[in-house]
């Protein structure tokens, strides 16, 4: 599977390339708080995904369980924020507990794409599952878990020095 | 005036009488101790109605006796902060580090991620000036041989955004 986004800047549609013959639009919610994220349409197949994590070795940190050595050439190849996946930060775990409040130490947020399972983000005025593609800004105070036994999600995340705004924008 | 990746200098003046007059006679504000609702006092109601779209409803004052500290961290609830000298910032010294690609421990009394390794000190300054500092950052502070005693405000946008709203909008 390959996918490419090819985000414009100055533009707030994203354009999908992709080689996969369909696409689904994901319906978009009549409101949210992009103070806290975004949501967004993207083509991924999850049961790639899904089969990756599961043959996986995986490595227990706090609330997380960490896929090792993902394979980069079976991932989304996606140009982020006029960048590849290989000049980003990225992870696919499954979450086994709340993170509890806070605001990302090392990145501004994630680029999320659940893989099983809905993960909950809480902010303090605002609740979102993240079951659809989703950027959330990790410089607002949140936290988030899972939904049920078996939450798996693949994030990218938002470089430290991108500023939210931008993100949403690129994206 | 400092503008850099860790701090920015702001071209401001604070009623700071006003400020330490109510630290000291702060509230039983039934938040952590060092926390205090910005809607409990006048001036910092003021404050934060004007700028409710950076300030947190939440401010933080942090005293320290002379040649003491806070260690290596991060802080874990605000990304960005704007800090108001109050007094004895003389001969104080803040210090940012490089990001250790791991081993940050939550530390839930301080509400920030302790760096319990050697990382290498980066920049250091004296807080003089009311300033924005990114506490998204590695950072320590030490006091010098005097009381310290500062109020810092969470702001609740990441470092480079609160830098463009206080050049649109100022923050006094």
């Amino acid at each position: 599977m390959c996918i490419n986004i090819t985000a414009v800047r100055g533009r707030e549609d994203i354009r999908l390339r992709e080689t996969q013959e369909t696409e689904v639009r994901i319906p978009q919610p009549l409101q949210e708080n992009i103070m806290y994220y975004k949501r967004f349409s993207f083509n991924y197949d999850k049961e790639v995904l899904f089969n990756i994590f599961k043959s996986s070795e995986l490595t227990r940190k706090q609330v997380y369980l960490h896929a090792n050595n993902l394979p980069l050439d079976q991932l989304p190849c996606m140009n982020v924020f006029n960048r590849q996946l290989n000049d980003l930060e990225y992870s696919m775990a499954k979450i086994v507990g709340d993170t509890g409040f806070h605001v990302s130490p090392r990145n501004n947020g994630l680029i999320l794409f659940p893989v099983n399972g809905i993960v909950r983000f809480t902010f303090l005025e605002d609740t979102v599952d993240a079951d659809t593609p989703i950027i959330i800004n990790g410089k607002q105070q949140h936290t988030y878990g899972p939904t049920c036994d078996d939450t798996i999600f693949f994030a990218i995340k938002i470089p430290s020095y991108m500023m939210w705004a931008d993100a949403i924008n690129l994206l | 005036m400092i503008n850099n990746k860790y701090v920015f200098e702001l071209d401001v003046k604070f009623n700071t009488d006003e400020l330490i007059k109510i630290v000291n006679n702060r509230k039983v504000s039934g938040l952590r101790s060092h926390q205090q609702n910005a809607a409990d006092y006048e001036y910092t109601n003021y404050l934060y109605n004007k700028h409710h779209k950076i300030l947190g409803k939440i401010w933080n004052y942090y005293h320290l006796t002379p040649h003491t500290g806070f260690r290596k961290h991060i802080d874990a609830r605000r990304p960005t902060a704007l800090n108001i000298p109050l007094y004895g910032h003389e001969g104080s010294t803040t210090k940012f580090y490089e990001m250790p690609a791991d081993g940050l421990e939550y530390n839930d009394r301080m509400v920030a991620y302790d760096i319990n390794k050697d990382v290498q000190e980066t920049f250091s300054f004296t807080l003089t000036n009311p300033s924005i500092i990114n506490v998204s950052e590695p950072h320590s502070v030490e006091s010098g041989p005097q009381d310290r005693l500062i109020l810092s405000w969470g702001i609740v946008v990441g470092f480079e955004e609160a830098k463009q709203y206080i050049k649109e909008h100022g923050i006094n």
